[in-house]
């Protein structure tokens, strides 16, 4: 970051090159599988770091700040009611011959489905935790940060997140199980 | 709360058959062992989805042209400029020079009132002046002659065999008033004597001495 705030082009091309597809995925999720969306939040994101590189504090962890930025992002996006819900159908591309493998990715790409539809009718903020916890892997205390509110509120989202998706997707056990 | 944390903790990291028997009649008074299960088996396959699925998108990459432009021409802009340059172009954000505005705005007027105040207490301070006590000695030489206060006895010899009775008559009322000091010696001159002596402890000096001398009036 201190080498994109001294316009090197390469430290850029890095710093896209680690982080662009989680923060797009991340986004993707957030903004209710709107890939089209995700894809203009990040280029906006990622223009915001290379225009104003000294909004970055230096000493701060890079990856911590640029997924709060995002989730930000993602919030005003929510918030401006921009995001509208995936209606697609799960969809099963290409043709297996094995057809147990067949199955498995049908599996998959259903339970795929179906968490990401149980996502949506979570809370915003629900899910937001939910995915910066399970989906980024950031800690208790970093996302207690990043969304500006106590520990003791994001261990609580995450429980009852946790006990109400598991509790709506138990269909799902024997493949979970696998 | 508390408790569900620590569930929450142990469904993350543990199966419910590494538990141990604390954890497990932990766990068994607010779950089911099935839920607990079911519970993990989610969380831990989410992640494994979730992280697959993080591959199955591409991010664009057509952006970059104009990102890699921007910073060259950033760098190029900052190449040319000196360091003075660089101070001029320096970027501060709206809010403020806004501030600072409002800052003189606000503060200008202040210092003119605390002008005008502090001619208003100058002519207060004028028409009230304080009293400064300075304390200083001044020593002042001046020859006062010292007169001291001597009694002074006269003695009148009375012709008593002359009826003058004018005489007689202030020399009992002299005697009445001053009867304490009213002695007649057996002569003159040692009465002068012993004024003299007396004086000798009055006077400081000779001249004083001889200037009190004068009051010694003897009359016959």
């Amino acid at each position: 970051m201190v080498f994109i705030q001294k316009h090197e082009y390469k430290a850029f091309d890095e710093l896209h090159a680690r982080y662009s597809k989680r923060l797009l995925h991340f986004m993707f999720k957030m903004l209710n599988n709107d890939e089209a969306k995700a894809q203009d939040l990040l280029q906006d994101l990622f223009m915001k770091i290379v225009e104003r590189p000294h909004m970055f504090d230096t000493s701060k962890k890079f990856f911590t700040w640029v997924f709060t930025v995002a989730a930000n992002m993602c919030r005003t996006a929510h918030r401006d009611n921009r995001v509208e819900i995936s209606t697609d159908e799960p969809e099963v591309s290409g043709i297996r011959n094995n057809v147990e493998e067949l199955i498995a990715h049908f599996d998959a790409k259903v339970f795929d489905q179906h968490l990401g539809r149980a996502l949506e009718n979570l809370q915003y903020e629900q899910k937001e935790t939910f995915l910066l916890r399970f989906q980024e892997g950031f800690s208790i205390q970093e996302i207690s940060e990043m969304m500006n509110c106590s520990l003791g509120t994001v261990k609580s989202r995450i429980y009852y997140t946790t006990r109400k998706l598991a509790s709506d997707l138990q269909e799902f056990k024997p493949l979970l199980k696998k | 709360m508390e408790d569900n944390l620590d569930i929450q903790h142990l469904i993350e990291t543990k199966n419910f058959s590494d538990l141990s028997r604390t954890e497990k009649s932990a766990v068994l008074n607010e779950i089911t062992q099935e839920e607990y299960e079911q519970r993990r088996y989610f969380i831990l396959n989410t992640k494994l989805f979730l992280d697959k699925s993080v591959n199955e998108m591409k991010p664009a990459a057509d952006y970059k042209r104009s990102v890699a432009a921007i910073m060259h021409a950033r760098k190029q802009e900052n190449k040319g400029v000196g360091f003075f340059g660089r101070l001029i172009m320096f970027k501060i954000p709206a809010y403020v020079p806004a501030a600072i505005i409002l800052l003189m705005i606000f503060i200008t007027p202040y210092f003119f009132e605390s002008k005008t105040l502090t001619k208003i207490v100058a002519v207060k301070e004028k028409a009230k002046p304080e009293t400064i006590v300075v304390t200083d000695t001044v020593t002042i030489e001046k020859n006062i002659p010292t007169y001291i206060k001597v009694p002074v006895i006269k003695y009148i010899e009375v012709d008593k065999s002359n009826d003058n009775s004018s005489d007689l008559e202030l020399v009992n009322a002299l005697a009445e008033k001053n009867a304490d000091q009213l002695m007649i010696p057996a002569n003159i001159e040692s009465a002068k004597l012993q004024l003299e002596s007396q004086l000798k402890n009055i006077g400081k000096s000779a001249n004083e001495q001889e200037e009190l001398s004068k009051f010694i009036v003897v009359s016959r």
